[in-house]
């Protein structure tokens, strides 16, 4: 091939990847949200420990659940973070004079990691685990929240 | 025959399409929720003396009220997120990351307060590509 069937063709496939932009497009995502708790200082903690301890160990937790009614069994406190990246291609094509369509495929997952704290009535820990975040709560978890 | 010098443009013409392609398909955003948590509002509360009226003084309304109980928690929350993406013709790739400044304070039965839990690593969001490592 010539030099120049080289830059035409390279001009030619710059001129046809062009338009597919609009409508055609791969991409990789990667979010991040919050920080998983720090394994070594998850390790200090033990079933007896005072809230006050856990609380100066890995901080504020993201949220609180009572645990019985009214939390009157004790509470949750769930750590959760994600840190998830995953490619997804998204396609999309006029139907009409003012109507598009597209189809979206991502294969990112989004299901939150998480280290959930079990606190007696005392509010003293129990015990702690780590895991998705669907399957470490309890199904009969009660908050209440007053929302402005 | 095409000339040495017509090639030599045609080549600079493609290159400069694939520039141009590429000027406009890098984007930077960020984005906030609630207003940042004082550090200073935070270290001025006292577990033992803070009643729940000067807790809220202090921090303002609370995003969320968790009964324990006779007993109560409040949350706190300040989120910033950082989006970051480049195009390369039709590959995309973009970063989100969400730090959040966090605050638990925990009352007693009589609304005094016990326990206060924070974190605050709002400031710590970045803007980056997915190949970059998080600070």
């Amino acid at each position: 091939m010539s030099p120049l069937q080289r830059a035409a063709a390279v001009a030619l496939a710059l001129g046809l990847a062009l338009p597919t932009t609009g409508c055609l497009r791969l991409a990789y995502r990667r979010s991040m949200v919050d920080e998983a708790p720090d394994p070594t200082k998850l390790e200090t903690l033990q079933a007896g420990d005072s809230l006050a301890v856990c609380l100066e160990t890995l901080g504020a937790p993201t949220l609180i659940w009572g645990l019985g009614d009214d939390g009157a069994e004790g509470f949750a406190a769930v750590y959760a973070s994600t840190l998830r990246g995953g490619w997804g291609l998204n396609a999309s094509a006029p139907l009409g004079k003012s109507a598009s369509g597209s189809l979206e495929f991502q294969t990112q997952n989004l299901d939150l990691d998480a280290v959930v704290l079990f606190f007696d009535l005392d509010w003293g820990l129990e015990r702690w685990r780590e895991g998705k975040l669907a399957n470490l709560l309890p199904a009969n978890l009660n908050e209440i929240t007053i929302d402005d | 025959m095409p000339t040495v010098p017509s090639v030599r443009r045609s080549l600079r013409a493609a290159c400069l399409l694939g520039l141009v392609s590429l000027l406009g398909s890098c984007f930077v955003s960020r984005s906030y929720i609630n207003d940042g948590i004082s550090p200073e509002a935070v270290a001025s509360l006292e577990p033992g003396v803070s009643t729940a009226a000067e807790v809220v003084a202090a921090l303002g309304a609370p995003g969320h009220v968790v009964e324990l109980g006779n007993r109560s928690a409040y949350q706190y929350e300040h989120h910033k997120l950082k989006r970051a993406g480049l195009w390369l013709l039709i590959v995309g790739l973009f970063n989100e990351d969400t730090r959040s400044d966090r605050v638990w304070v925990f009352f007693d039965e009589n609304d005094v307060l016990s326990h206060v839990g924070a974190t605050l690593s709002a400031e710590r969001a970045s803007y980056s590509l997915p190949f970059q490592d998080r600070e």
